[in-house]
């Protein structure tokens, strides 16, 4: 089945990745043209799953220039949600990433509930 | 179900104007695609990387990093060896970016996944169409559309699959042969055959769509 890849929050794709790696943009559109094809774990990219103690995020990392890049996503059913894009530095700015990607999921699923939740009260009281 | 995230333009036309994102992109596209058919190839032949690194004098990571999408160091010579040891052939083809481009057009201007099924339908390749339609050799592109969604009040769609079918009966007529099977590799085809709900098992990239035939 086809996948939809989303972004949370929206500066994400293209913002972010521009400005940490603009080297990996062609490569990027490539990984996320897999995504939409294959899902969220195409067999070419090294795909973890980061577990519990991450939220259950997952991650790919991939070289380019000699650097590494990572993207940190969640999938959701037919949904796939990108949390951040960054080139991999120190374990110090590792570590950051991972904490803001975890943050900007709890966020989304927050939100999505909330709305969910909206929508659901509306068509109780509807009935 | 409610979808809050944000969607994501990768605006493919417009960057592939640019001459050096183009040459960036095609590169990681056919690295991607060299990977991909490796492993399939592999798996088919029912070896791990070890085994095909034996076969190949090499270890089992040199087969590892070249399993990978990011992989860009190919040399002719190591990529025959691989392929020698998977008893396949390779085919290169090389093509003039101005005529691969409106492929790209195509993909970006059309999410096929959530298009009516009727304008996803017309954005299939050729090659899907008549696969499809020699399902049975019965049917014809209009009875077989025909039975998925309703012609009334679409002249224009009629139109244009008579116009595939007069394709098709000319190349029965030359004894030109049907393909019965193909490579799902354009993002249309690949989102037609999954909303068919056929054989999405086998409707991966890179993979060939037989069991769409038999």
């Amino acid at each position: 089945m086809a996948h939809e890849v989303l972004q949370w929050p929206s500066s994400v794709y293209p913002g972010e990745a521009n400005d940490e790696c603009p080297e990996a943009i062609a490569v990027l559109d490539n990984l996320l043209l897999n995504f939409r094809r294959s899902g969220p774990s195409p067999s070419v990219y090294k795909v973890k799953t980061l577990g519990h103690k991450f939220g259950g995020l997952w991650q790919i990392n991939f070289k380019i220039k000699k650097r590494q890049v990572r993207v940190l996503y969640a999938p959701y059913g037919q949904t796939i949600v990108l949390f951040r894009i960054h080139k991999k530095g120190s374990p110090q700015e590792q570590k950051r990433a991972y904490a803001l990607a975890l943050q900007r999921k709890r966020e989304y699923e927050f939100e999505k509930k909330k709305v969910e939740l909206a929508s659901n009260d509306g068509n109780r009281t509807s009935h | 179900m409610t979808e809050i995230a944000h969607p994501i333009d990768l605006n493919l036309p417009a960057k592939l104007r640019d001459k050096d994102y183009r040459q960036q992109f095609f590169l990681a596209e056919a690295s991607a695609r060299i990977a991909e058919q490796i492993i399939a190839l592999r798996k088919r032949r029912n070896l791990n990387q070890k085994q095909l690194a034996e076969r190949t004098d090499t270890k089992q990571p040199a087969i590892s990093r070249v399993e990978q999408a990011d992989y860009q160091n190919w040399s002719f010579s190591s990529l025959r060896k691989i392929v020698a040891a998977l008893d396949a052939r390779i085919r290169v083809i090389i093509e003039a970016s101005e005529d691969v481009l409106p492929e790209y057009e195509d993909q970006a201007e059309f999410d096929f996944s959530d298009a009516p099924l009727e304008n996803a339908v017309q954005g299939a390749s050729p090659n899907l169409t008549l696969l499809l339609n020699s399902l049975t050799s019965n049917w014809n592109t209009q009875s077989w559309l025909g039975s998925i969604f309703p012609f009334e009040g679409r002249p224009d769609l009629s139109v244009q699959l008579a116009e595939k079918d007069a394709e098709i009966a000319r190349l029965k007529a030359e004894n030109k042969a049907l393909r019965s099977s193909m490579t799902i590799s354009t993002l249309q085809d690949y989102q037609i055959v999954s909303r068919l709900g056929v054989a999405p098992q086998q409707a991966q990239s890179g993979l060939v769509a037989e069991a769409l035939v038999e």
